[in-house]
Formats: structure tokens, C-alpha cells, sequence
């Protein structure tokens, strides 16, 4: 099966772990985040310590440890999270890289680059805060 | 001192995800559908600029699904079975790909404990664009510029 758009699970734990984060109002540990996502537990906390490095979230340990935001829910989007694990989101014209090509017109058109916009800017237009219902 | 720079600042990521080997795949058949003279492997890396090795792998796969009729020898190569105006980019790309996974988010799992998706449906709905779009685009739609095939 081709998946088309795509990102890894480290990507994908860490957004949704940063929306579980924000809605637990206290704090939340790995073991839960683990459930909910149904990643592994050892996954998880290396893509949580990333975030803390990053600043997004302050940890700590013990019985009733765990994460909590460290910046405004308003004030941080799905895109931060994404790139702070993934790097920076390429938009390319050519998904080959190619600056020569013999075709008049790219045969994927503007649907990939069209694609990877759309999808970028709900990114970079949903915060944590967005995510509290 | 080495100084070493922090991975996430030089990693680059996409977050739409194009086989190279399906648009190859591709780009050779509409290349040969094209061409008025019998292209091989070697001239049509060329002209793509790929690797000759990786593309001869992708044409054998066309000529098996019947896609492609080749002779070997000089003057050999390839030249269309199926006609150019009946084969879509759908077809191709699920050959080589399979069926392109439509009804996931992106990640495979299979219950999701979130009430409402964080990416807002998004990665479903382009899917099912993408797949419109391959499905409703012939090879034969596909035109090459002023090429000297000789």
C-alpha cells in the first residue's frame, strides 16, 4: 500500500502528544501519552525529551512527574511541533530535484506542491489552543 | 574544535510522499509514447537524467505488465503496447506502487482515541485528490518538449 501524504510516527506522537499535554490542564506522563497514542513507551518519551529540549514543555520526575506546557497553548502551532522533530517542510516543484526536464509541463502538475501547501498551512494555522475543546 | 550542527537544523522533510520509482515509471512512457523511434535504456536515461541500472529494473516491469514491447539488439529498445490514450498515471503508479492507501491519516494505526482529527481530515481528503488527479490524466497528456530522439 502507497501511503501519499506522510509523516513519521516521532511526528506524529509528538503533535498529538503536545494536544494531550495542553488538554490535561496537570500533568501527564509518558505511560499515558503511550496509551492514548498506542505508541511505545520508549518512543514516546524520546520524542517528549526533544520537545522539552526544545522548550515546548517542562518535565518532571517521580511518583506524580510528568509533562507540562511550557508556552502559551495559543502561542505555539501543529507546524513548530512538526518541524522541531521533522526539520523544515520542503515545498518542491520537482519531487526528483530535477532543474532539467524534457516535459513541457510537470506531469504531477501543481497537485504535489498545491498538496504540500494545504497541508502545511493547516499546520502552521492550528495552535495547542485550537485543539482544546 | 568539531562543530557540530544540531540534526533538525539541516534535516529537510516532505510531508507529501511521490514514489520516484512509480514517476519514472511514468515519465519513460510518456517519453516513449512521444518518440518516433524505438528508445532503449540508455538513451532514455539520458535523457531523464537517471541511472541507467535503476531505470532498466522500472522498464522490465512495463514490458512484463505487457505495458511495453521491447527487442534487444542494435537499434533495439523500447515502444508502446498499450496505447498511450488508454493507460492513465493511476495505472502506472498503483503497478508499481500498489493501491495507494486512502482511508489513513498517515499513520498505521487502526483505532484513533482523538474526537476530532488534528489534521482536520486533510491527509484523507488530498489523498483521494491525488488519486483524481492521476486517474484523470492519460499518458498521452503528457507532452515532451522539442526532443532530438536520434
Amino acid at each position: 500500500m502507497a501511503k501519499i501524504v506522510s509523516y513519521s510516527e516521532a511526528a506524529s506522537i509528538g503533535m498529538h502528544g503536545m494536544v494531550l499535554v495542553a488538554r490535561a490542564g496537570e500533568t501527564i506522563n509518558v505511560q499515558k501519552i503511550a496509551e492514548i497514542t498506542g505508541s511505545s513507551r520508549h518512543h514516546v518519551a524520546k520524542v517528549m525529551q526533544r520537545l522539552v529540549k526544545e522548550g515546548f514543555l517542562s518535565s518532571n520526575r517521580g511518583p506524580s512527574g510528568g509533562f507540562k506546557l511550557n508556552i502559551e497553548p495559543g502561542g505555539i502551532t501543529l507546524l513548530q511541533i512538526y518541524e522541531a522533530i521533522e526539520g523544515h517542510v520542503k515545498v518542491l516543484s520537482c519531487p526528483h530535484e530535477k532543474q532539467v526536464c524534457p516535459f513541457e509541463k510537470c506531469i504531477l502538475g501543481t497537485v504535489v506542491t498545491k498538496m504540500t501547501q494545504t497541508f502545511r498551512d493547516h499546520l502552521s494555522t492550528q495552535t495547542l489552543a485550537d485543539m482544546m475543546e | 574544535m568539531r562543530i557540530q550542527i544540531p540534526k533538525f537544523l539541516y534535516k529537510v522533510s516532505r510531508l507529501v510522499h511521490i514514489s520516484e520509482a512509480a514517476s519514472l515509471a511514468i515519465h519513460s512512457l510518456a517519453l516513449i509514447a512521444s518518440s518516433n523511434v524505438r528508445l532503449n535504456a540508455k538513451k532514455i536515461s539520458e535523457i531523464l537524467h537517471v541511472s541507467q541500472n535503476h531505470l532498466a529494473k522500472i522498464l522490465q516491469v512495463l514490458a512484463k505488465n505487457e505495458y511495453l514491447e521491447s527487442n534487444r539488439g542494435p537499434g533495439g529498445g523500447f515502444i508502446l503496447k498499450k496505447k498511450a490514450d488508454e493507460v492513465t498515471m493511476l495505472d502506472i503508479y498503483q503497478l508499481i506502487e500498489g493501491n495507494v492507501e486512502c482511508h489513513l491519516c498517515g499513520i498505521d494505526k487502526n483505532t484513533c482515541p482523538f474526537l476530532t482529527c488534528i489534521f482536520g481530515g486533510k491527509p484523507d481528503k488530498l489523498t483521494n485528490e491525488f488519486v483524481d488527479y492521476l486517474n484523470n490524466t492519460k499518458i498521452s497528456d503528457l507532452k515532451t518538449k522539442e526532443i532530438t530522439y536520434a
